[in-house]
């Protein structure tokens, strides 16, 4: 016989249930490390109403920075970070990246064709297990003062060039500007420069430290620094998202992809191994693919998202992808000598 | 009533003095505490104020301290800027290498007092910014740094920024982390950096002199002086701590967090929109998790032209703050205290001076209260205490004159109270009685009420009613339930009379009688034994009237004391016998009424409605019992001419007669009635199964009728003969209509009326017919007893369990000349009608005599036995027991070969009579056997006091053997009940191997029936004897 107020009694029981799937999340701290502009407030909010829960964002301005963050010796907890992609390998090696489960993160679906086959981007997966969902990326152009250049410089070269001293800024990585600096000197592959090469390079980039004004780390600094001073060249580390702020802070500038080509980083969301909670981490990075919160990356930060193809990239243009380095502590070691002013003989 | 509110008077437990007391103490201490603590509150406030003021100045006094300390970084920087040693040494000239000797000596004790600084350098302008002096703390040691380890600083804000700053201006960086390669301390540290350029004579820049400042030394100096409870706080201008209790909450901006003071404290947030210079800031602390006071101050820093600054904080706890008021707290609390105390004592008094008059005044009415007696005035005073005392006495003496008229009043009351409760309750009783009177309870019922009723009211009271017989001569029909039981018998069907007690006297005289004492009154003479027997003193008697006036009865009253009666009793004497004699009357009445309703009342026979009624319960009946009844229309001829001639006198005095005469004709369970005039109808009940039967029981019957009421009729001097016609309907269970039955039985006495009267007609032509033709068997029959010839006796084999034969039954056939053979129903009624029984049953018993002298010449036939069956007639007559000896002697046949078969409704008359003809019979050596068994009377009573030798089972119960649960157990009882008794047992119908399987599986041993052969004549019988021996040789 069936009896319709026996599934009234089995009602606190679906309630029960129903809470329990609300609040699997409740009360939890999702604690995530970023790059500015990746986790606007706003955005934020909007998944902690959604998900009840909070979320601690740490922002970083450098790859030195996030490694340091993530290698300390404690208080580490971050659950999920959005790392580039050259850089993925490494954090796989030290085990604080570990894999994720595409099928939580369905919005993955939405992506562009080119990001949706992580196996063909160098360094997103390993035995056949994937690390990071691709977020957003760019090319590291050349920014120029259309005042000091009329037509485009065509090479990055120009940075060296004793016309332009103390009107170039740079950016403050170890990493890039060495690729940059072997890409410049026509190294075939800026990734792995061999240990012969290293000294040339070191030099190179003194050289070019002798002909900056100075180095930013944050695309806001470079803007400041841009406007307050005489700048004909900047290494624009953020890409298009830089072009967006100088000209709206009135800059009279051009963007261009030189004739080596550029580098182009691709940031990338993975998850940590301190995540407590994989399923809150993996809905957090389905999140950022929603179309608005992508959407938002483009419009808020000049940066390309995933979802939609950019509008300012010529196609002639040579985007050389980042790799992961022969060897990071190498070049960060020499890079602090390098900023902090030693000759280097 | 009074004294309930007295005692809790005694208990006053708040008076008023002690209330007034608690009042004026409450207000004088609500008035103290309230001033105190405005006073205390407003000085917490304004301390709170002045601290929270003064703590914005201390921050004012810090940020200018700091500035100051800014300052004299920025001197130091200067001092050694503008000397010519510097100028030398950054100069690109001889004895550089000297100059930079001793600049780093000096910078060396530069650092030595200056704990807070880490770094001085001097910076080249050329050569990428290249060092030129250097000296950096390394913990507690001061290293020069050689001029190898020298960096290119042109990069560096505070190098580009400074050389290009006129001379004399001082550059100051931002406070941030250095990560600036070294062996200095300040690696990691917050640290200000303070710079100046080198110009030299010509005015050309030749490089910085760039102090570093570790922050943390720099405040640990500048808060030396405040009290570990002071929290500090420094800001950069965007909010991000840089200075904090909390060290992990400084510099975020430097790993990607934001501490913002104004997420804090979010006044500040004016200071950082360059809104104010300060802000005083209170609220809870969630860190400390205490309230804080505090103040932030806004602090230039650096050039003024930069418009750059900081923000200094400093909080406190507000406890902390306030704990000057402490001590104002404790005096408070002190002084609230003293003048509650003081404000308790004072009211205490004053409200004992106002109050005493007063209680003297309460003691005065409680008294008054307590004993309804005067009490002298006590206050004397001429204020208004002494007026209320004056007026208090006067209204005693008023409330005394008022409760002696209202108990006077509330006596009065309670009498007429009582009196009117006793008349609802006689009301009461009254109207119940008559209820169960409306509701026709039987008379005995409602004057037991009655009883009850004035008992109930009365309680000491037994009551009795005696109801007069119709002669008014005796009292009988007592009802008196209070009453002992023999006394009761005692006085049931006293005769009345003077003297004979209070009951017979009243009901003789027609008068109460009231006797007080029992003992000593003369009409109780004869019953004062009784009466002292039975615990009666006094009894008061009441004749119950009817309506007419004639005596009905008596109600009485008796006393277990001796008793008079007052008017109330003499009332309630008479109502209830008023009562009685409504209810006795009112039955009469009804009795009367339903005599009317239901009987004629000329003939007292029952009416049409009563015949109708009759008639249903008869048609209810048989189809119970499945037996006939008839319906006989009876009218007198030429009635009316009895009426017209010798007046109607005559006429009802022959209805009279013709009923009489009617009713003897019929048995008692007949019903006769009066239908109208000279109608009579008759309800025959119980005849026979068969509808010819029914047919010539009724004709028989109604032959009877009309020969009684053909007899003269002697009407006062006239002999007179009338001559009825009879209609006669037999009805069955199905005929539900009554009046279509008696309008059949109309018509039919129509016929009998047109075929002359004097005539019994049948309604049913064919019936009717048949029931003439009838008429001739009873001639016929007696011809064929006298002839002797048309009577044959048919056998019918008895078998035992090996299907032997043990002998028959003799069942008579009569072959009629004219009808052929006539099978027994029809023709033994008729010989029971008749009595032509008798002869018949002689001639049965005589041929079997015969039958067995015959057989017992035979060897093979000699072993066998008969039975016969004995008619109710026959047995009953005085000389049956002779008869059946001669015959049998006559005969010469041994008697036990005979076996007598009586029938159970044989025995439900004269039980006693058959039992001692049976028991001369059984000595004499015959057999009796009980026929058709268990259809009847089947009594365990006379089945012991009978001499039987055998059971007869009903062929009834032997035909559903096989499938009737009942039977099969009926069967099995009457078997074990028969060996029991020590009898034989026979099965009659016995006509499949089932059945007999049965049977023999129960026990019973003997069996006749169509399996083992039908009734034949005598000479198949004993064909089928000698076939059966030689089979039984043959097995």
């Amino acid at each position: 016989m069936f009896n319709k107020y026996k599934l009234l009694q089995f009602l606190p029981v679906f309630i029960l249930l129903t809470i329990n799937s609300i609040s699997v999340f409740a009360q939890e701290t999702l604690q995530i490390l970023a790059w500015p502009g990746y986790a606007d407030a706003d955005l934020v909010t909007t998944f902690e109403k959604r998900y009840n829960v909070n979320i601690e964002v740490t922002l970083i301005d450098s790859d030195d920075v996030m490694w340091n963050r993530l290698t300390a010796e404690k208080d580490v907890n971050f659950d999920v970070f959005a790392v580039n992609a050259a850089q993925l390998q490494r954090y796989i090696d030290a085990g604080i990246s570990v894999p994720l489960t595409s099928s939580n993160i369905p919005n993955t679906a939405k992506q562009l064709p080119r990001f949706r086959d992580l196996s063909v981007i160098p360094g997103l997966t390993r035995n056949g297990k994937e690390y990071a969902i691709p977020y957003t990326y760019s090319e590291m152009g050349l920014i120029y003062d259309r005042n000091t250049f009329p037509s485009p410089p065509d090479s990055f070269s120009l940075m060296w060039d004793k016309r332009f001293q103390g009107r170039v800024l740079m950016y403050d990585a170890s990493e890039h500007n060495f690729s940059l600096a072997a890409l410049s000197l026509g190294l075939e592959n800026p990734f792995q420069i061999a240990d012969s090469d290293f000294h040339r390079i070191s030099q190179y980039l003194v050289a070019l430290r002798r002909n900056v004004l100075t180095y930013y780390e944050k695309p806001e600094d470079a803007t400041a620094l841009f406007m307050q001073n005489n700048i004909a060249l900047l290494f624009a580390n953020y890409g298009s998202q830089q072009v967006t702020l100088l000209k709206k802070a009135g800059a009279n500038i051009g963007y261009v992809i030189p004739r080596e080509g550029a580098l182009a980083w691709l940031d990338c969301w993975s998850i940590t191994r301190f995540a407590e909670n994989k399923t809150l981490a993996e809905a957090w990075i389905n999140y950022t693919l929603e179309p608005q919160v992508s959407r938002a990356l483009t419009l808020r930060q000049g940066l390309a998202n995933t979802l939609e193809d950019p509008s300012t990239l010529d196609k002639t243009d040579k985007i050389i992808w980042l790799q992961q380095v022969e060897d990071i502590s190498r070049r960060k070691l020499l890079w602090d000598k390098i900023i902090s002013g030693e000759v280097l003989n | 009533m009074i004294a309930e509110p007295q005692k809790q008077d005694k208990h006053i437990s708040f008076g008023i003095a002690i209330k007034l007391g608690i009042l004026l103490a409450i207000f004088a201490i609500f008035a103290s505490g309230v001033t105190g603590y405005y006073t205390f509150s407003t000085t917490r406030d304004i301390l709170s104020r002045k601290a929270t003021q003064s703590m914005i100045a201390s921050t004012q006094v810090l940020g200018q301290r700091f500035s100051m300390m800014g300052q004299k970084v920025a001197d130091d920087a200067l001092f050694f800027a503008q000397s010519s040693l510097v100028q030398d040494a950054a100069d690109s000239g001889q004895d550089t290498a000297l100059f930079r000797t001793t600049l780093a000596d000096q910078f060396k004790s530069l650092l030595s007092v200056h704990p807070e600084y880490f770094q001085v350098r001097l910076i080249s302008a050329k050569n990428y910014g290249i060092e030129l002096v250097r000296v950096d703390r390394a913990g507690n040691n001061l290293a020069i740094i050689e001029s190898k380890n020298f960096q290119e600083k042109l990069h560096y804000p505070y190098v580009y920024e400074t050389l290009k700053l006129a001379n004399g201006k001082t550059y100051f960086s931002k406070i941030f982390i250095n990560r600036e390669k070294g062996a200095h301390a300040g690696y990691g540290q917050p640290t200000l950096q303070v710079a100046t350029p080198v110009v030299n004579k010509a005015g050309s820049v030749l490089g910085v002199i760039v102090i570093n400042v570790e922050l943390n030394s720099m405040f640990s100096i500048l808060k030396a002086d405040l009290s570990r409870q002071f929290r500090l706080y420094l800001t950069n201008q965007d909010g991000d701590y840089l200075i904090h209790p909390d060290k992990s909450r400084t510099f975020g901006f430097d790993f990607g967090r934001k501490f913002k003071v104004q997420s804090n404290f979010s006044t500040t947030s004016k200071i950082i929109l360059n809104q104010t210079d300060t802000v005083a800031v209170q609220g809870m602390d969630s860190e400390i998790n205490e309230t804080v006071i505090g103040g932030f101050t806004r602090i230039q820093f650096g050039e003024a032209k930069d418009n750059r600054f900081v923000i200094f904080g400093l909080t406190a706890p507000l406890n902390f703050v306030l704990a000057e008021t402490d001590v104002l707290y404790k005096n408070w609390n002190l002084i609230v205290v003293a003048f509650s105390l003081l404000a308790i004592l004072l009211s205490a008094i004053l409200a004992q001076i106002f109050v005493r008059p007063l209680k003297q005044l309460v003691s005065s009415v409680q008294q008054f209260s307590a004993n309804q007696q005067l009490t002298p005035v006590v206050v004397k005073s001429n204020d208004e205490l002494g007026l209320l005392a004056r007026s208090i006495g006067k209204m005693q003496v008023h409330i005394l004159t008022q409760l002696n008229n209202l108990n006077e009043q509330n006596k009065k009351l309670n009498q007429e109270i009582f009196e009117r409760e006793q008349i609802e309750r006689y009301e009461k009783f009254r109207s119940y009685t008559l209820e169960l009177l409306a509701k026709k309870e039987p008379l005995k019922i409602i004057l037991e009420a009655v009883v009850k009723g004035v008992e109930q009211l009365r309680p000491g009271m037994l009551c009795s009613i005696l109801l007069l017989d119709k002669e008014g001569k005796f009292l009988n029909q007592g009802v008196a339930p209070g009453l002992p039981e023999f006394y009761n018998a005692s006085i049931e069907g006293t005769e009345i009379g003077m003297g004979v007690g209070s009951c017979g006297t009243a009901a003789f005289t027609g008068k109460r009688v009231i006797v007080e004492n029992i003992q000593t009154h003369p009409y109780w003479v004869e019953y004062k034994t009784l009466a002292s027997k039975a615990g009666l003193a006094a009894c008061w008697s009441q004749p119950i009237f009817s309506s007419s006036g004639s005596v009905l009865g008596t109600f009485a009253i008796y006393h277990r004391v001796i008793n008079s009666p007052d008017n109330s009793d003499i009332n309630l004497i008479e109502q209830s016998a008023y009562l009685a004699s409504i209810a006795i009357e009112h039955k009469q009445i009804e009795a009367e009424i339903n005599k009317l309703a239901f009987f004629d009342p000329l003939t007292q026979l029952p009416n049409r409605r009563l015949l109708l009624d009759r008639f249903k319960q008869a048609v209810a009946s048989m189809a119970h019992t499945g037996k006939g009844a008839a319906l006989l229309f009876i009218d007198l001829d030429k009635f009316k001419a009895v009426n017209d001639t010798l007046g109607h006198d005559m006429g009802d005095l022959l209805l009279q007669q013709a009923a009489q005469r009617l009713t003897s004709c019929v048995r008692e369970s007949d019903t006769v009635s009066r239908l109208s005039g000279d109608e009579f109808v008759i309800i025959l009940q119980n005849l026979g199964h068969e509808a010819i039967v029914t047919a010539t029981q009724t004709e028989h019957i109604g032959k009877k009728i009309l020969a009684s009421l053909s007899e003269p009729y002697q009407l006062s001097s006239h002999s007179y003969r009338i001559y009825p016609s009879i209609g006669a309907v037999l009805f069955d269970a199905t005929q539900q209509v009554a009046d279509e039955v008696l309008k059949q039985a109309d018509m039919a006495m129509y016929q009998a009326k047109k075929a002359g009267g004097r005539e019994l007609y049948f309604y049913d032509p064919d019936m009717h017919k048949t029931i003439m033709d009838r008429a001739h068997p009873e001639a016929e029959l007696l011809h064929a007893i006298t002839q002797q010839k048309e009577f044959l006796l048919y056998y019918q084999p008895q078998v035992d369990l090996f299907k032997r034969v043990i002998g028959a039954e003799a069942l008579i056939r009569w072959i009629s000349p004219k009808r052929g053979l006539i099978p027994p129903a029809d023709f033994i009624p008729i010989a029971e009608e008749s009595g032509l029984i008798l002869p018949l049953g002689y001639w049965i018993i005589r041929t079997a005599c015969q039958q067995l002298a015959a057989w017992a010449q035979q060897p093979a036939t000699a072993h066998l036995t008969l039975s016969i069956n004995i008619s109710a007639k026959q047995i009953l007559i005085p000389t049956f027991v002779d008869e059946v000896l001669s015959l049998i002697n006559h005969a010469g046949v041994n008697p036990a070969k005979l076996k007598l078969e009586i029938t159970e409704s044989i025995l439900l008359d004269n039980l006693e009579d058959i039992i001692v003809k049976m028991t001369k019979l059984k000595n004499s050596g015959f057999n009796f056997s009980i026929d058709d068994f268990g259809t009847g009377y089947s009594s365990l009573q006379y089945l012991k006091r009978l001499p039987l030798d055998q059971l007869k089972i009903d062929r009834s119960f032997v035909r559903d053997l096989a499938d009737d649960d009942n039977d099969k157990a009926i069967v099995r009882t009457i078997i074990a009940m028969a060996k029991s008794l020590n009898l034989d047992v026979i099965a009659e119908g016995v006509e499949t191997e089932e059945q007999l399987n049965q049977l023999k599986q129960k026990g019973c041993t003997q069996l006749q029936g169509y399996l083992f052969g039908k009734p034949v004549p005598v000479n198949e019988f004993n064909l089928a004897v000698s076939r059966n021996n030689n089979l039984q040789l043959s097995n």
